[in-house]
């Protein structure tokens, strides 16, 4: 802990004590070891009945009273020890600089400098002095802030309500049956064999679900909200409520949920950077604005259609909309219908900036990536993944369509998955590859244009290189186990030849999985 | 005793014996007019004056104690599995003792040597320990060492097995380690037990989730005294009459009324008389053993009124707990108490002064609707010189107590918000304090290791508890508020009687706690006693039976708090610094666990004594307890990384 020689330098500075044998020098710094020891126990001691988790400099004052030795008055009181012990090495560390540099530039003078490990060993805290009679002329300090405290409920009857006070418990069955109780049920019964939690959680669902719709009454007017129930109901068997539907209500939201949505709308529209990073943070983590997600979704929907061609405006809102479908404990089900359409303005729209130049194919690209999270999260929804792929689709194949589009109906499919990607993608790539080949090859004036075409083929290449390379690493493996040579084994691998024909030696790269010829291509 | 001529005679003796030299030995017995020693006379001659008297030199060279050391652990190492881990206890209070002898002998740099060699064998167990004594290096520092002192004056209880006792001895005597014998000898309490009754130990082990390591302890009293103080016997019924008997006849009086009135109808037919409703009072009540001021009957009927409310918490009935978190009070709140009516809410600060909240008064301020909205300040009221470490409200609601690191305690008032009066008696910090469930009498716990029993009328403490080796770190009334549980840093709970002032139980059990204990709390039928300590591990014992029951591990830092609930105290609530509250089932660990190892059906439920876990935001939880309607207070301060300066 302290070497004999730390002391020995002490006594070398200050004259007073003179100088001190090698032995004395072990002997003392032996016995300061064992009062330190000891007063760092009785300091833990003070901590842990103070209720604390980390040390701070007030505990090893206490302690230093309890042996009533003089007390050290000028840290900061408040502050972990560890803080401090790590901005007092920094110090010493600047200081070592300092004297570092300094003994460079003496060098060259004269040779008889200080030990540079003189100051490395020992650190003071520098006493400020005060001036009396300006301390009495300054203002009065501020008044200190006074403990306050407020009540909420952790827990109701066992189980913790999602209030923004409370943390968010993952994979917590209880709170999973609340609420996707959808085809979980089975597992349930063997969890938890307690019937009378059970009904008691059915009965909170069934009010649960009564609260979300409300909203959407509210908003949207009864027939949407009979489709969505329709859909939604068939899959969970349970009939009653979508017959009964709750007659038009007035919307409640708290003046705090009012205020954070105005905080987060104002700065999704006018906020820098730093602020926008915070509100997604927030969109993802925050457990209490379940009751705000309908007015978010028709914002969202509401801005798309207005702000078509700005596009910060549109990043800002994608980047919202990704993080309310991560936030765990907001439920989208209901609001899909006016969420899917606004994503998908954003991947297909034909003009999406107000100059050509702009790099609109990152919203493309950021759009698809969130429509797979979405699609993935509500896997439940048999009928959602289709409809969105069809839509996709139709836009790949319509040859009038412009070639922006064009490119987003790529990035949508292959953001979809691999599965996507071979029924849909490949079969066509032969007509997409019709068009867009002459205009690279022929174009000569309209270089935009070329750009887009060239854009939207190597798209086209990394989503069917992908195929490729999957399929490729399948088929390595399958020979290393099999020790055969088959090719046309599998009726679902695609015919690279005919791929080749295509793209030509571009492919490569994805068949020899080698890194260096991939990063090429993407470069 | 023998002297040091005929004790030279007896090795020369062995030796021969030893080599094989019969010849010379009888001629040598002949001679000398001496006997051969059997074995069993050997180990009765093994005293410690002779050993010290044969070979004073050798126990002089430090050498020996390394190598006595080693061939310990070498042989423990090599040993049978089946008693490796009752050996192994042996380990560390030789290691301890080795290291001391050879610093009073002022090897010191060899003393050195020697824990840096033999330390990795302690090191995971004993990090703390291990850490104070690595800086002891010479022997005025041993004198001035509290941790030092106890272990060279008081004694290690260790339990064996007849058969690795056994074993152990003659070990010793075959090796010759007399260093090692003379330790044992000196240093050691050996309890050597019968199978039958490790067998029971070891059911009882069984259960636990974790199988921990054995760890050598240390009370003060030996082993038959230990076992005096426990099994005496303990009146831990309630008293008689008392509220909780009341609401359940209040019940069962409802229920037979209901069930009357329906048979009324079909009796009046057949012309038989009514019952009369009798309600059977539990065997077990006891009277109350200390003079006390009687309840007012307007507080017993408040209590029974608020009690007959309550809901039945259990298994399939969780609780509902009500968080009430503190802000702007990092680093300045130690200690929370909520009273039971859920009224108030007192914490003491670091800052010496105490806090209160009137909740009443704020809800009628809501009430009104004042347009002038003003923060609700706290009553403050100063007194104390340094820390306030805990703060408890009276069970009659019209005062609360405080204790600091003055070293005093202070009673406040909260109906003139004044000190009433001052208790001096504790010459170090005071770390706890409780009020018996009947007020007027309170209990304190200090860092000069002992605990002290005071009335609120009096100046002077009525009792003194000694007999802890350490501060005792936590107190608590038992619900019949004639004993007392004090739970301290030498891994220890103790059960003192406050009639005479004896402790009569010693809870140390060599699988329980491995570090100090910082909670209790007592069931409501004063049959269990919960002790949590700074690993995170609750200790359920059985006061009757004087035995652990059952031990909960799931929380990652120290417990500040736990609480039974009220009428049934099937749940037990835990609070820590790890920003959880956890929720138990005292239900199933209640079952005998002997029952529970013949069926393995019921084994397997009994693995879920873990009800459910609530986690906080950011807040360590300081204070736990259920009201009289059975909802469970918490309170806790807000803490951030960010520190803050301002001092208040």
């Amino acid at each position: 802990m302290l070497s004999p020689s730390v002391i020995i330098e002490i006594s070398k500075k200050k004259e007073k004590i003179g100088k001190i044998d090698q032995s004395v020098a072990l002997l003392l710094s032996r016995e300061i070891e064992f009062r330190i020891r000891e007063l760092l126990l009785d300091s833990l001691s003070f901590m842990r009945h103070s209720k604390r988790k980390a040390l701070i400099p007030r505990d090893i004052c206490n302690a230093l009273k309890l042996r009533t030795r003089r007390m050290i008055n000028n840290l900061p009181q408040t502050i972990p020890v560890r803080k401090i012990s790590k901005k007092l090495l920094k110090g010493i560390k600047d200081q070592e600089q300092k004297q570092e540099n300094l003994i460079n530039n003496n060098n060259n003078n004269n040779n008889n400098s200080n030990d540079p490990n003189d100051l490395q060993t020992t650190h003071k805290n520098q006493e400020k002095i005060l001036n009396v009679k300006k301390l009495l002329r300054s203002s009065l300090p501020s008044y200190p802030i006074v403990p306050t405290f407020r009540s909420h409920w952790l827990a109701i009857a066992g189980t913790m309500p999602k209030i923004p006070e409370n943390v968010i418990v993952y994979n917590d069955n209880l709170i999973d049956e609340q609420f996707y109780s959808v085809h979980q049920t089975n597992d349930f019964q063997d969890i938890n064999s307690n019937n009378k939690e059970k009904k008691n959680i059915k009965s909170k669902n069934k009010r649960f679900r009564k609260n979300s719709i409300q909203p959407v009454i509210q908003m949207n007017k009864q027939g949407a909200v009979k489709r969505t129930i329709g859909t939604k109901i068939g899959s969970k068997g349970t009939t009653e409520i979508a017959v009964e539907i709750t007659p038009i209500m007035k919307h409640n939201i708290t003046q705090e949920l009012q205020f954070y949505y105005d905080r987060v709308i104002d700065i999704i529209h006018g906020g820098n950077e730093r602020q926008r990073y915070s509100v997604y943070n927030s969109l993802t983590e925050d457990t209490g604005i379940q009751q705000l997600a309908p007015y978010f979704i028709q914002h969202i929907q509401k801005e798309v259609k207005n702000n078509l061609k700005q596009l910060d405006v549109m990043m800002a809102l994608m980047k919202m909309s990704q993080a309310l479908i991560r936030n765990e404990s907001v439920l989208l089900g209901l609001f899909l219908h006016q969420l899917v359409p606004s994503i998908l303005t954003c991947i297909l729209s034909s003009d999406l900036s107000s100059s050509q130049f702009d790099d609109h194919w990152k919203l493309r690209d950021f759009a698809a990536q969130t429509l797979s999270e979405l699609c993935h999260k509500f896997d439940n929804y048999t009928s959602l993944k289709p409809r969105v792929i069809n839509t996709l689709a139709l836009s790949f194949v319509n040859k009038t369509k412009k070639l922006t589009t064009h490119y987003g109906a790529i990035v949508g499919l292959a953001a979809l998955g691999l599965d996507v990607i071979r029924l849909i993608l490949i079969p066509n790539a032969m007509n997409s590859l019709q068009i867009l080949n002459p205009i690279i090859e022929t174009e000569k004036k309209d270089t935009i244009k070329k750009i887009q075409a060239i854009k939207c083929r190597g798209m086209l290449l990394l989503a069917i290189g992908r195929v490729v390379m999957e399929q490729t690493e399948k088929r390595n493996s399958k020979r290393l186990i099999t020790q055969k040579n088959d090719q046309n084994d599998d009726d679902d691998f695609v015919d690279v030849l005919k791929l080749y024909d295509m793209f030509g030696n571009a492919l490569d790269c994805f068949i020899y999985s080698d890194s260096y010829h991939y990063t090429q291509v993407l470069i | 005793m023998l002297n040091l001529e005929k004790l030279i005679n007896y090795r020369v003796m062995k030796y021969l014996e030893n080599n094989q030299m019969y010849g010379t030995l009888n001629t040598f017995e002949n001679e000398t007019s001496l006997t051969r020693l059997t074995n069993n006379q050997r180990i009765e001659r093994y005293n410690l004056v002779e050993l010290i008297l044969f070979d004073p030199q050798k126990l002089l060279d430090p050498q020996f104690y390394f190598n006595s050391y080693q061939s310990l652990k070498n042989w423990i190492n090599t040993s049978l599995k089946l008693f490796q881990d009752e050996l192994r206890v042996l380990l560390y209070p030789i290691f301890l003792h080795c290291y001391f002898d050879l610093i009073e002998k002022q090897k010191n740099e060899r003393a050195l040597e020697f824990f840096h060699k033999f330390k990795h064998d302690h090191l995971e167990k004993f990090p703390t320990e291990l850490g104070l004594l690595q800086s002891i290096t010479t022997k005025r520092q041993m004198e001035t060492n509290n941790f030092a002192t106890t272990t060279r004056s008081k004694k290690f209880n260790i339990i064996l097995s007849s058969h690795s006792f056994e074993l152990y001895f003659t070990f010793l005597q075959e090796m010759e380690l007399d260093l090692l014998n003379k330790i044992t000898y000196k240093y050691l309490n050996i309890r050597v037990i019968s199978s039958n009754e490790l067998r029971r130990y070891k059911i009882v082990d069984d259960n636990d989730e974790t199988e921990g390591e054995k760890l050598a302890l240390m009370t003060g009293e030996t082993f038959e005294e230990i076992f005096s103080i426990n099994s005496q016997k303990i009146e831990w019924g309630l008293l008689k009459n008392c509220i909780e008997d009341r609401v359940n006849e209040k019940r069962e009086r409802e229920l037979f009324e209901k069930k009357e009135r329906i048979l009324a109808i079909t009796r009046k037919r057949k012309r038989t008389k009514a019952k009369q409703f009798v309600f059977q009072e539990p065997l077990n009540r006891t009277n109350s053993l200390i003079p006390a001021p009687k309840l007012t009957i307007q507080e017993n009927n408040r209590r029974i009124e608020e009690l007959s409310l309550s809901i039945d918490a259990g298994e399939n009935n969780l609780p509902s707990i009500c968080m009430f978190t503190l802000f702007n009070s990092q680093n300045k709140v130690n200690s929370v108490d909520i009273s039971k009516d859920s009224r108030y809410i007192t914490i003491g600060c670091s800052d010496s002064s105490v806090r209160y909240w009137d909740l009443t008064k704020q809800l009628e301020k809501k009430k009104s609707k004042k347009t002038n909205k003003k923060p609700d300040f706290s009553k403050v009221m100063h007194g104390h010189q340094g820390e306030v470490y805990s703060v408890k409200i009276s069970p009659l609601n019209h005062s609360f107590v405080s204790v600091s690191q003055d070293g005093t305690a202070r009673l406040w008032s909260f109906e003139t918000d004044h000190c009433l009066s001052i208790y001096n008696g504790h010459n170090f910090p005071i770390w706890d304090v409780d009020f018996s469930p009947f007020g007027y009498y309170f209990v304190t716990g200090s860092m000069d290791k002992t605990a002290m029993l005071w009335s609120t009328d009096s100046e002077r403490p009525h009792r003194l508890f000694v007999g802890h080796l350490s501060d005792v770190d936590c107190v608590k009334f038992h619900p019949n508020s004639n004993y007392v549980a004090t739970g301290s840093s030498d891994r220890t709970v103790r059960l003192w009687s406050l009639s005479d002032g004896k402790c009569v139980r010693i809870f140390a059990d060599m699988k329980g706690h491995k570090s100090g204990i910082t909670s209790l709390a007592f069931s409501p039928d004063g049959q269990l006693l919960a002790s949590g300590d700074e690993d995170g591990v609750i200790c359920l014992w059985d006061i009757g039976k004087s035995m652990r029951i059952r031990k909960f591990n799931s929380h990652d830092n120290y417990i500040t708090c736990m609480d039974f609930s009220v009428l049934n105290g099937n749940i037990l609530a835990s609070g820590s610094v790890d920003n959880t509250v956890k929720i138990w089932n005292v239900e199933l660990a209640r079952k005998n666990p002997i029952d529970i190892q013949r069926s393995k059906i019921l084994k397997h439920k009994f693995q879920n004594v873990l009800l459910k876990t609530f986690p906080t935001k950011n807040t360590p939880v300081l204070h736990l307890g259920f009201s009289m309607r059975n909802i469970l207070h918490a309170s806790g301060v807000m803490t951030s990384d960010i520190p803050n300066n301002q001092e208040f």
